[in-house]
């Protein structure tokens, strides 16, 4: 069976740090893959590496079968992505936004109305809709983050650190809507965090980077066992130390 | 290259702080020349017969239009629509976000610049077709063909702004020193504008710089060929698509 996300071997050097160092597992159809690190294990390099918007130094990845690096528009057409920290074009409404990214699909005008209507609709952002996003709390801004990573319908999500900067009421409902994705339309999602709760709550199998290596693949449940951890916490704690 | 998303572009273009500066400089020029050439004192219109063959009032405007106001406004306004072409996308992170589409860097690059060339080209010619009956009734012997040629032709020295400033933007890794950089060289450039009519021995060496051939219905008033119009937007177009040749090829292999 065809893997949706395949990593094998995924390296990148920056200068002689080797940020993302042979890191390999891979992502079935329609789960929320927990993706967890420190701050700078690796983690959005390995994503962007992923979308090739960063070139690997060695290795390869496939998504939905297509080379991340010579078929790095066909990935980006199946995929929809929210990076860690961003500034959304604050002179910009939060429709005409999702008009830009839609256009760069080259969507007709009307199917991406359609889209953008129904996206504003689903994230509770009709009022806000004729609103420039510089006037936009954190929480509305990262809705409009995942309105956009949404407006291609793609099969996969790419989420780094989605959560981050929300309270927690704005956390409960990203994480609903993504368990939503995932359930009802089959969606795949790689979800990045350093935020082991929501990890936990979203995700059956995790992949941990620690300093750019993988130190750890597979069912949560079976990785608490194996590493004789009662919670995630614990769980992470402890791949930390051996990998130190 | 995506219509659509030129449109959009341009129309949020439109709309940012920084275009209702442009347009505010243009407003300016548009209201400050026709005062600047109302009594002109005798010395400059002796200068002007020496250098254009010609010292109507008209040949003065033109050449105060073209060089005080529009040479000089067309840096600045090239450098504040095209300067942060990338840079600043890259800057606010939402250039991760843009990429992440499947628009390569190279497309998205020429389209922004486009974007930034049509909204240079919406304020040049608003600012002209606003200007020529103010002047009209200000300055005597208007011709507004010559007015209009000339426009045609500068109007790409104005592009050559924007194509620079876009090139800079994604060569130099530092904003505040692309702009920098910008200025400089365009300022040297235009400075050298009238080198070749200024001095006649340098007439032919002038003309490696794009804003001798945006000058070119000013230089050539006397004895003006559609030929001089003509050949010097080709001239101009070569430079710009030659600027954009060259971001694109930088661009080529961005990460992100």
């Amino acid at each position: 069976m065809q893997h949706v996300i395949e990593l094998e071997g995924l390296t990148r050097v920056y200068g002689g740090v080797r940020a993302v160092d042979g890191v390999s597992f891979h992502v079935e159809q329609g789960e929320i893959f927990g993706f967890m690190g420190h701050n700078g294990a690796g983690k959005t390099t390995t994503l962007r590496m992923l979308l090739g918007l960063t070139r690997p130094t060695s290795g390869t990845a496939r998504v939905l079968g297509h080379d991340v690096v010579r078929e790095s528009l066909a990935v980006r057409r199946e995929c929809g992505f929210l990076p860690a920290s961003y500034a959304l074009p604050a002179h910009m409404t939060a429709r005409q936004f999702l008009h830009y990214v839609a256009a760069m699909f080259d969507l007709a005008p009307e199917v991406a109305e359609a889209r953008i209507q129904a996206l504003l609709q689903l994230f509770g952002l009709e009022a806000a809709a004729e609103r420039k996003l510089g006037g936009f709390s954190t929480g509305m801004a990262q809705k409009v983050g995942l309105a956009q990573a949404l407006v291609n319908e793609p099969r996969v999500l790419l989420l780094d650190e989605p959560t981050s900067g929300l309270d927690p009421l704005g956390r409960h409902e990203l994480l609903e809507h993504l368990r939503r994705l995932a359930t009802e339309r089959g969606v795949t999602v790689l979800f990045s965090s350093h935020i082991l709760s929501d990890i936990e709550t979203l995700c059956e199998r995790v992949a941990v980077l620690h300093r750019g290596r993988l130190v750890a693949f597979g069912p949560v449940e079976a990785l608490k066992r194996e590493h004789h951890s009662e919670s995630m916490d614990a769980l992470y704690l402890e791949l930390a130390r051996r990998a130190a | 290259m995506s219509a659509r998303f030129l449109w959009l572009d341009v129309r949020a273009t439109l709309g940012e702080r920084k275009t209702l500066l442009a347009a505010g400089l243009m407003a300016y020029a548009v209201l400050a020349v026709p005062f600047l050439v109302a009594k002109p004192p005798e010395h400059v219109m002796a200068a002007m017969g020496t250098w254009f063959g010609a010292s109507e009032p008209f040949t003065l405007f033109l050449y105060l239009w073209t060089d005080l106001a529009m040479n000089k406004l067309v840096v600045i306004l090239g450098l504040v629509l095209a300067g942060g072409l990338v840079t600043r996308e890259r800057e606010t992170g939402v250039l991760a976000v843009l990429l992440s589409k499947p628009m390569s860097p190279v497309r998205y690059y020429l389209v922004r610049a486009l974007s930034a060339c049509v909204v240079m080209g919406l304020l040049y010619v608003a600012g002209h077709l606003v200007a020529a009956p103010l002047v009209a009734r200000g300055v005597p012997g208007f011709r507004a063909g010559t007015f209009f040629a000339s426009m045609a032709v500068h109007l790409f020295a104005a592009f050559f702004c924007v194509c620079f400033s876009a090139l800079m933007s994604v060569l130099v890794p530092k904003r505040s020193l692309a702009a920098l950089v910008s200025l400089l060289v365009l300022f040297s450039l235009v400075g050298g504008s009238f080198a070749g009519i200024y001095n006649p021995a340098w007439r032919e060496a002038a003309l490696v710089n794009p804003f001798a051939h945006g000058v070119t219905v000013v230089t050539h008033m006397a004895e003006l060929r559609p030929g001089h119009v003509l050949g010097s937007i080709a001239v101009l177009l070569g430079f710009n698509l030659a600027l954009l040749a060259l971001g694109a090829a930088r661009v080529r292999h961005l990460e992100v």
